[in-house]
């Protein structure tokens, strides 16, 4: 996983897998890297092969952050299959998807 | 290059909730097809070859009807999103990919025919003076529609006994059961596999498909949908409780079938609870001597999906007062055995706290069955107050499958104790 911190922004790329395998590190990495000038995280979701209902904990943790700091969490370029978990379990109304 | 349409499908309209909440806009039927359905083909009928589909409300249940396209000869692209778009906002994205746009190849669909200039969801009245204004020429479009007399549209396998009154224009779907001296009056649209019971008396009224109109029933100026009733000239509605003057027929046989508990899983928890007595008559003998009381009770609300809330009942099940989590959970087999509950589930919740759930996302928990263990148990989250057991409820409901229940019984028979003791 790739985090990088662009001014207001943190993006995080390279993410294979976001499961229980991986969750509770990848949870505590991405709140450590953010900083209180945070006010987007922009997850690249292209690379990722499969989430979990650990790794769903994970981003709606990361909305309710961002939520509380008046911030935004973006989904970027979910593979077909996680595309079809959010919509299924309801959460693309809540998280802001982008496709390009 | 393929001729392309951007599709936009409603979210609930204000005044529109009743209808809505038993699916979305986009699905209903009308005259034996979906809205949907009926989009789809005028806009293949124009010569468009690819579409794309913006959903707002429910997607996959829209998908798993679209599915690819292939009914229509067309090729659909699916691109759920978070509220209904609008024509603006897909004019900026366009330019911002650099796409072409054109708005007269952007249709939403609350119109019918797509061309048409009056919505179809401004109040009941105007969704049902375009019903009845489009079922004449809905009918010569469509195999297994007759017309005889002129005016009188009735499908195949439909039984008309000779003693019905029809007054045209009137619409009588497939296979549909019209019982003796039933009185159709003009105006009438009765969709597909209907049960019209003895001496019903309909006029300019809509009956949407698998609803049973109990004997003498009188339904005017109505859409009645299953148990819901809406009077679509003063936009009132009211859900009729008594069954054998208004329902859905399949709610109770729906019900059963997707959250009761299967016989050969009913039969292996019947077997597990034999093998497994005289440890359970131990155990409670031991927990009536040092604790007083071997079994705890609650009270939990059987699963249900908002649409069908009213059919939800509450039931009792039991616990042993102990730790370990398999042998605490053993009287659950009668449980599974009653079909209340299923090996794998998600955890059972009162009435108050199912009461709770507010988000659609929430609300999920419910639309899967209680279980003897769930997905939550095995990351210790099943706290409906806690985000993370929501999440594993959610996850559970909205994508089972037999490889993740087998995962969680394994870790009930191999994992909890482990877990127990450490926690302990």
């Amino acid at each position: 996983m790739n985090i990088q911190s662009n001014n207001t922004t943190l993006n995080i790329s390279e993410v294979q897998e976001l499961t229980a395998a991986n969750a509770i590190s990848a949870k505590s990495t991405i709140k450590e890297a953010l900083s209180p000038d945070h006010t987007q995280i922009d997850i690249d979701l292209s690379t990722a092969s499969f989430v979990d209902s650990s790794g769903l904990g994970v981003l709606i943790s990361l909305h309710k952050e961002m939520a509380s700091r008046n911030g935004l969490l973006r989904i970027l370029n979910p593979t077909a299959s996680i595309d079809q978990i959010l919509e299924l379990t309801r959460l693309h109304r809540l998280f802001e998807v982008v496709k390009q | 290059m393929l001729k392309s349409a951007r599709l936009i499908c409603p979210e609930s309209r204000s005044g529109m909730e009743f209808l809505a909440e038993a699916m979305p806009l986009a699905l209903l039927p009308f005259c034996g097809k979906s809205l949907i359905d009926h989009a789809l083909t005028e806009l293949a009928s124009k010569g468009y070859q690819t579409i794309q589909l913006y959903l707002s409300d429910r997607p996959e249940l829209i998908r798993a009807q679209v599915l690819k396209g292939e009914k229509w000869g067309l090729k659909i692209a699916y691109h759920p999103t978070k509220h209904e778009t609008n024509i603006e906002e897909l004019r900026s994205a366009a330019l911002e990919h650099g796409e072409t746009f054109d708005e007269h190849d952007v249709f939403t669909l609350d119109r019918f025919p797509l061309s048409n200039s009056t919505t179809l969801f401004s109040n009941y009245e105007t969704l049902f003076k375009s019903l009845t204004d489009y079922f004449p020429s809905a009918g010569a479009h469509q195999l297994g529609m007759i017309e005889n007399p002129p005016g009188v549209w009735v499908g195949i396998g439909t039984r008309l006994p000779t003693n019905v009154k029809l007054e045209a224009p009137c619409w009588i779907g497939r296979n549909v059961y019209i019982a003796d001296k039933v009185e159709i009056g003009p105006n009438t649209i009765i969709e597909d596999e209907c049960l019209i019971d003895k001496g019903v008396k309909t006029e300019a009224c809509q009956v949407a498909q698998r609803t049973y109109v109990g004997c003498e029933t009188e339904l005017r100026q109505s859409i009645a949908w299953g148990s819901s009733l809406v009077n679509w000239k003063t936009g009132s509605s009211l859900v009729v409780r008594d069954p054998f003057l208004l329902s859905r027929l399949d709610d109770n046989d729906s019900l059963s079938r997707e959250f009761s508990p299967g016989i050969l899983s009913r039969l292996t928890a019947l077997i597990a609870l034999i093998l497994a007595s005289p440890l359970a008559l131990i155990s409670a003998l031991i927990l009536k001597l040092t604790k007083g009381q071997a079994l705890s009770s609650h009270v939990a609300i059987s699963p249900h999906t908002r649409k069908k809330r009213a059919l939800a009942h509450e039931f009792s099940f039991h616990d042993f007062n102990c730790t370990p989590l398999l042998l605490r959970r053993l009287p659950r087999l009668l449980s599974i055995i009653a079909g209340n509950m299923a090996w794998v589930g998600n955890p059972p919740l009162t009435p108050e706290e199912a009461d709770s759930l507010e988000t659609e996302f929430d609300q999920l928990w419910l639309a899967a069955p209680c279980g003897l263990v769930s997905l939550g148990d095995c990351y210790q989250h099943t706290d409906v107050k806690d985000l993370e057991a929501r999440t594993h409820a959610a996850f559970f409901a909205a994508k089972p499958s037999r490889n993740l229940s087998r995962q969680t019984l394994t870790w009930l028979f191999f994992g909890s104790n482990a877990q127990t003791t450490t926690k302990t």
